[in-house]
């Protein structure tokens, strides 16, 4: 037996389950990305001494991650927008750009991490690295996952376009709203690490 | 499947638009980092550019201008438990959190401000020997 | 629903389960009820394992540093040196006992067992709306629990810390932590997905005609739980992450500066907060003892209902108070922290938080309570649960109000009061009440009902011995005596007058258990009778007991029924019967 809900929406509530589940996850990023925020506040408020983020960071490898980051958003919701406008080679060619946008990112930010250990910053030097390296990483992280999910949309995943484009069209919807929450986060951690 | 098919071509004008907002406002909050603002001040007006940037992701890259009751009360709900997640340390008036450690003079690792880079990767530096008792 | 579709559309379901090989029917299932009872099997075993850790740590207290028969020489010399307890060893044990007892029995078998099983049936749904995700949850625990048991084999044993892995000590001890915080992230996921399954499944996928204030209350407890985990969660996996970097790669995010260690100082960058963990930890944790109380309240209150022969009193008080409650839970967890030097402030906002959230739990046990006033009351097994849960729960929320208050808990924090008080609340309450369902839901699982006579033995038994097991503990709270002490207080002067009772505590302990017996036989010999129970043998009123017993693997019902009218419809004027089933149509 069918699950009711799967592709048409409730009428109760306008949505679908897997819309309605996407973001009760997004909820729960919100929250342990807020515990990490949290973390630096306590961490720099009680701090002796904190170095500012212009001080250490590389703002200008920061601020293209940040471009990068933007981009691979507008190609992510322009892959949805092809799918709904039935053309899959569009699609294709903006999902990809997404995903290799984020594989940028991830050299750019291998790129920084290197740097820093060459200068011998290390997560053990000062809470701020710590914070630093834990917070980008787990937002690292999330990339990573951001990239392995997009990639099987765009392969394996993308048979689904012949068998049931519709649902496919809402996972990709789906799969975006999560991206979109990524470039969210470090459109906050930019500023608020190498900024301030 | 809402149908809106029809408005696809001019949410994706729209969507250009907020490229380009977005690529102002990250130079905009690069060039303000320049002047060196004092901290509250500087604070504060990253805080603003950052929410201008993430409401245009919200509302247009994930649709939440046009979304359903659900989600938003499900946001609302997740935002003020987000809020009183980052702020319960302003109801510490008077109490111990975050005070800073009676280490005035001690010698510390790393400092930031002294113009050299750690000596070792670990937050060991001259001085502080003994052996680490950290967990392996 | 006809005799005559039944038999053809379960051979159909019969059918395709015969393509499903042994591994897809039973371990790698999408469905929820198959789901449901391995999060069952799987919970009660760590129940049991935890119990008997407790049963170890009880002989230390009772025997301080005596040789322990049998058992010491099996354990090894690493844990029992010479045949007595190492206090490592009890640190592990308390540390493990509570970790197990919380994470991977009660929390699995309310939500992961009971809410799987039974919610979809009570909305009258197919299934959970992700079934796959279902699957992964359960795996995913199952990977954290195993995760868990291998720490007790790892180079210094299990985490040591306390359940709560209060840094500092939790950052610089063996490896074992470093297994329970890996554990911990992987059962974290794990509710973290299940949460997202139950929440859109009540929301999206209740049958024609069921609308919220018809929903059966369990439904409601548990749809609040489920926004409890969503939201709670995810911090204490973001302090985990910092522990695990603290531990891992050096850093300080909850080390101070200068601390010292074995005589030395640290050697690491400092200016954390050990209050830092605290915070974040709390921040969950006290969510979760929600998590741990709102299924067995929905619980009580469908077996209360069910044996009264009458609608529950004030269901719409009710089902504001769950909700406010789960709101309520997010703002008063630093109530476990009065002793930490916080500021008068933070202390009274905190205080005035908590004594505001003892609101709806009055109200709910209030209704539940007068719910029994003018009842036709049967005595059966899931009853007697249900019933003492009442007064147990009171006990147990009662000399909460003590504890929230920050002049008392001066006295109370870190004694055996503390221990006495939420005992009281999860075992003779939470776990009463998860009985209860077990009794309750078992013809419709199986097919078959459970021995009365057996299950009123485990009552008795569980009831009598709870109480002298927790309210000498209470006693022992009192006269100041610290908890997490290996020799139950033997080298403190001030704890000497009540000494006594540890020895009166660990046979009831050890009685308690035994009395555990009746239950574990009576399972399963239960599930292999021959006689078959009735589809509707308690005479009940809520959509699951319209599927057939156990229901048609991946549909649960012949076609998606409908509701009438709301969840309690007993003894209703003018009708024969004297209940009226949510999913029947009403007649002429």
């Amino acid at each position: 037996m069918q699950i009711p809900y799967t592709v048409e929406e409730r009428p109760e509530t306008g949505l679908t389950n897997g819309k309605f589940g996407i973001w009760l996850f997004l909820a729960s990023e919100v929250m342990l990305f807020g515990s990490l925020f949290s973390a630096l506040i306590v961490l720099r408020m009680g701090a002796g001494s904190w170095p500012h983020g212009w001080e250490i960071l590389n703002i200008p490898i920061g601020t293209i991650n940040t471009m990068v980051l933007i981009g691979s958003s507008v190609t992510m919701v322009m892959a949805w927008a092809s799918l709904r406008l039935n053309n899959f080679g569009a699609f294709r060619k903006y999902l990809g750009s997404t995903v290799l946008l984020a594989l940028v990112f991830l050299v750019f930010k291998a790129i920084e991490y290197n740097e820093k250990f060459q200068h011998g910053y290390f997560p053990s030097t000062h809470n701020f690295f710590a914070t630093y390296f834990t917070m980008t990483g787990l937002h690292g992280l999330h990339v990573i996952g951001g990239i392995i999910v997009n990639s099987y949309l765009l392969f394996p995943g993308s048979a689904m376009w012949k068998t049931d484009p519709e649902r496919f069209t809402n996972r990709i919807e789906y799969a975006g709203l999560y991206w979109h929450f990524v470039d969210l986060v470090w459109i906050f951690l930019f500023p608020i690490l190498y900024l301030l | 499947m809402s149908a809106h098919d029809a408005d696809i071509p001019k949410q994706v004008k729209a969507f250009k638009l907020v490229f380009a907002a977005l690529a102002l406002g990250t130079v905009l909050t690069v060039a303000v980092s320049t002047f060196h603002l004092p901290i509250v001040a500087a604070v504060v007006v990253a805080l603003l550019i950052a929410s201008a940037k993430g409401s245009l992701v919200a509302g247009w890259f994930m649709h939440l201008r046009a979304e359903k009751k659900a989600i938003y009360a499900v946001l609302a709900l997740t935002v003020f438990f987000f809020a009183f997640l980052l702020l319960w340390p302003l109801l510490d008036i008077g109490g111990g959190m975050g005070k800073q450690n009676v280490m005035d003079g001690v010698k510390q690792p790393w400092d930031p401000h002294s113009g050299h880079g750690a000596t070792t990767g670990h937050g060991g530096a001259g001085g502080e020997s003994g052996s680490n008792q950290s967990g392996n | 629903m006809s005799t005559v579709e039944k038999p053809a559309l379960a051979a159909e379901a019969h059918h395709e389960h015969h393509d499903e090989g042994f591994l897809r029917k039973y371990l790698f299932s999408t469905d929820h009820k198959t789901i449901g009872l391995q999060y069952g099997f799987t919970s009660l075993l760590f129940l049991l394992f935890g119990f008997c850790l407790m049963m170890l740590m009880r002989w230390n207290l009772a025997y301080p540093w005596q040789s322990l028969p049998i058992l010491g020489k099996l354990l090894g010399e690493t844990r029992f040196p010479g045949g007595t307890m190492a206090p490592e060893f009890y640190n592990e044990l308390g540390a493990m006992h509570g970790t197990i007892m919380v994470f991977l029995g009660i929390v699995p078998l309310a939500v992961g067992a009971f809410g799987n099983y039974i919610v979809p049936l009570q909305i009258g749904a197919p299934d959970m709306a992700f079934p796959k995700i279902n699957l992964a949850s359960y795996w995913c625990y199952f990977v954290g629990g195993g995760v868990m048991l291998a720490s007790f084999f790892v180079p210094g044993g299990a985490a040591k810390s306390g359940w709560t892995s209060y840094t500092p000590l939790a950052d610089i001890e063996g490896v074992g932590q470093t297994w329970w915080l890996v554990g911990m992230v992987f059962l974290i996921t794990s509710s973290l997905l299940g949460s997202i399954n139950f929440i859109v499944t009540i929301v999206q996928l209740r049958a024609p005609g069921l609308s919220w204030m018809k929903l059966p209350f369990f439904v409601w407890a548990q749809l609040v739980t489920s926004f409890l985990l969503l939201l709670a969660f995810p911090p204490l996996e973001g302090a985990a992450v910092m522990q695990l970097m603290d531990r891992l790669a050096d850093t300080s995010f909850f080390l101070p500066s200068g601390l010292v260690v074995s005589g030395k100082i640290l050697d690491v960058a400092g200016g954390g907060t050990p209050l830092l963990w605290q915070h974040l930890f709390w921040f969950l944790a006290h969510p979760e003892v929600y998590v741990l109380i709102l299924p067995a309240m929905g619980i009580v209150a469908e077996v209360i209902a069910n044996n009264t022969r009458k609608p529950l009193w004030g269901y719409k008080s009710l089902v504001y108070s769950v909700v406010f409650l789960g709101f309520m839970s997010f703002i008063v967890w630093a109530h476990h922290m009065f002793m930490t030097g916080m500021g008068t402030t933070m202390s009274t906002f905190f205080q005035t938080t908590t004594m505001i959230i003892s609101i709806p739990s009055v109200i709910i046990l209030s209704c539940l309570f007068i719910s029994l006033y003018g009842a036709s009351i049967r005595f059966n097994t899931p009853m007697l649960f249900a019933l003492a849960f009442l007064p147990m729960f009171g006990i147990g929320g009662l000399t909460g109000l003590p504890l929230g208050l920050g002049p008392t808990d001066i006295h109370l924090h870190d004694t055996y009061y503390v221990i006495g008080h939420f005992h009281y609340v999860v075992a003779p309450g939470t776990i009463f009440a998860l009985f209860a369902g077990i009794y309750y839901w078992f013809p419709k699982i199986t097919g078959r009902r459970m021995s009365e006579a057996l299950g009123k033995i485990h009552f008795w038994g569980s009831l009598v011995f709870m109480n002298t097991i927790f309210m000498p503990m209470m006693v022992q709270g009192l006269a100041g005596m610290s908890r997490r002490l290996a020799d139950g207080g033997l080298s403190y002067a001030h704890a000497q007058p009540v000494l006594g009772l540890n020895k009166m505590i660990s046979m009831s302990a050890w009685a308690l258990g035994l009395f555990q017996i009746f239950f574990i036989v009576n399972l399963f010999w239960s599930m292999r009778r021959k006689q078959r129970a009735a589809e509707n043998p308690w005479a009940a009123t809520t959509m699951e007991w319209a599927a057939p017993s156990p229901p048609i693997p991946h549909r649960n019902f012949d076609k998606t029924p409908t509701a009438y009218r709301g969840p309690y419809e007993y003894s209703v004027p003018g009708q024969a019967a004297d209940f009226l089933p949510q999913h029947v149509p009403a007649k002429g």
